[in-house]
């Protein structure tokens, strides 16, 4: 147990050397909250245009509160889809990761997680930013805290499936990651409510953790869940089918991870060089 | 002249040739952004927005996919080639570099111009998108004097983006969101105000999707920055301005790289 800890905590330090080490911290933390504020910004003029008035109501509220905490799960995606591609050809020590005593698991864990924590930044700033507009919130301490380290469990899962189907794809990391990441903000209730999209994919949606970690972010954010389809589940059924479909993921990430780890061993591609 | 169009040739041919033998990719490429517009299609409906809103969004998509492919393949593709080694290459060559990046640029156009027509297909066809084209003698001249301006701008900015390190990566994430929401990209731009619209028309996305919205949805009109015919002026001065500052940047790379002798270094 020891040894995955010190993995975990090597592999976090790491990540942040690899991402932000390019100039100073605060430069980096405003790159970090740029992006998110940008997306924001979109969505509020949208809702602008069509309403006339940015002031506070419910439906301006699901859509920042759903938006600001999709950054986590979004870049946590995207970036972990990169991350075996990088590894493997863009540094090349991939190799020397898999043959090093320590789990590649557990590496693995390390890497999402400072990602998970570096988007927790900018989530931050956007729901102070949030003050302004009004958003009413009516913040959950507790069940905001189960809600974000179950997330993380949720996404660190979801992260680890991508990446072990990426050891033995030659591209599309990127495009990988960009799918989930698509397919979680479109199929969860991000940013408008599930009874929106056409009945088959609402169907779909019940099947994504992310669906009920959304729903749970915005009771535990604003008090209250306000997509008409999702507020029919009791708060503690939402948890239970969150537990449940997470406990999926998870279970699906591992069986990902032992059979794609020994297919990339069998295959020698660990070494694979695509100059991508 | 002739050394010039060769080398033009010579780049456009893989960005061609690529995308027909890697069919794959194509799927990426048109799947990928239609996640994000279907989302924002669906908010307009959740919020009982006017249908052409829906095709602003789908607009929107389009003209992203150009704006991608000069951040990602014209902007940082110098700083790639000097990842990959092949940058060197491109300077020994006897053709100037702006045969190269102008060959990078019409390979890209080619390449993205399939996204593009796949991404007004299947939207138009999802999202039962109605358009009703009101000038198409205008509307084809903006969108092709506004991608010689998107293009011109990424070659400005391929020899920025070469002189920096993994700065130039970063910087073309920073060019994503901030700027879909700077230029308007699913909402028009009147709504931020007439100074910010004004201040953000130095990004051609800007002006070329005012122009192409009412040219297309003739009911936006009241939300229009400005006469077309002047945004298409506004747009062929920016495409010369930028050309300009992309040969004076060049030049100025070269230079430094001579100088300093780093302009091949690698950070890696």
């Amino acid at each position: 147990m020891r040894e995955h800890i010190r993995t975990i905590k090597t592999a976090m330090w790491l990540d942040y050397q690899i991402t932000a080490n390019w100039t100073r911290p605060i430069t980096f933390f405003t790159y970090n909250i740029a992006k998110p504020v940008g997306a924001s910004l979109l969505l509020l003029a949208m809702y602008y245009v069509v309403t006339g008035r940015i002031m506070g109501t419910m439906a301006l509220s699901f859509i920042y509160v759903g938006n600001a905490f999709y950054m986590i799960l979004g870049q946590v995606m995207m970036d972990l889809g990169w991350l075996v591609h990088e590894d493997r050809e863009h540094y090349q020590t991939l190799k020397y990761i898999m043959i090093s005593p320590s789990s590649y698991y557990s590496y693995l864990m390390g890497r999402a997680a400072t990602r998970f924590l570096l988007s927790v930044f900018p989530v931050i700033f956007l729901l102070l930013l949030g003050l302004l507009i009004p958003i009413p919130y009516r913040f959950n301490y507790p069940l905001l805290i189960f809600t974000t380290l179950f997330g993380w469990i949720f996404m660190v899962s979801a992260g680890l499936l991508l990446n072990t189907i990426t050891l033995l794809t030659a591209r599309y990391g990127g495009s990988i990651g960009e799918a989930f990441a698509g397919l979680f903000y479109l199929l969860s209730g991000v940013i408008f409510p599930l009874s929106v999209l056409p009945e088959y994919l609402t169907k779909f949606a019940l099947f994504l953790p992310s669906t009920y970690w959304f729903s749970l972010v915005r009771r535990s954010v604003l008090g209250v869940e306000t997509d008409p389809f999702l507020s029919q589940l009791s708060l503690n059924l939402c948890i239970g089918l969150f537990f449940l479909t997470t406990l999926c993921f998870l279970v699906l990430s591992l069986a990902f991870y032992f059979s794609m780890d020994y297919l990339a061993r069998r295959k020698g591609v660990l070494e694979m060089i695509t100059t991508y | 002249m002739m050394s010039f169009l060769r080398a033009v040739k010579g780049r456009a041919y893989p960005r061609v040739i690529g995308a027909l033998r890697e069919p794959s990719w194509m799927f990426w490429e048109i799947f990928l952004p239609l996640l994000s517009i279907s989302a924002y299609v669906f908010v307009y409906r959740a919020l009982h927005a006017p249908p052409e809103f829906e095709g602003f969004v789908i607009l929107g998509g389009i003209m992203t996919a150009y704006w991608l492919n000069v951040l990602w393949g014209m902007a940082s593709q110098f700083y790639w080639e000097k990842e990959t080694g092949n940058l060197q290459h491109y300077i020994m060559a006897p053709a100037p570099l702006e045969s190269i990046l102008a060959g990078m640029a019409l390979g890209g156009m080619f390449n993205t111009t399939t996204r593009a027509v796949s991404i007004l297909l299947l939207g138009t066809w999802l999202f039962h998108v109605h358009m009703v084209i009101t000038d198409p003698l205008l509307l084809a001249l903006i969108f092709l004097i506004c991608l010689a301006a998107m293009y011109a701008m990424g070659m400005m900015f391929s020899s920025l983006f070469l002189l920096w390190g993994r700065e130039a990566w970063v910087l073309n994430s920073l060019f994503e969101e901030p700027i879909y929401f700077l230029s308007g990209q699913n909402f028009p731009i009147k709504a931020l105000g007439s100074y910010v619209a004004l201040a953000a028309s130095i990004i051609p996305l800007t002006l070329g999707l005012d122009a192409m919205r009412q040219l297309i949805f003739p009911s936006s009109l009241p939300y229009a920055l400005m006469n077309p015919y002047i945004e298409l002026l506004i747009l062929s001065l920016l495409t010369i301005v930028y050309l300009i500052l992309a040969r004076i940047f060049l030049k100025k790379m070269e230079l430094l790289g001579k100088t300093k002798g780093t302009i091949l270094t690698r950070w890696l």
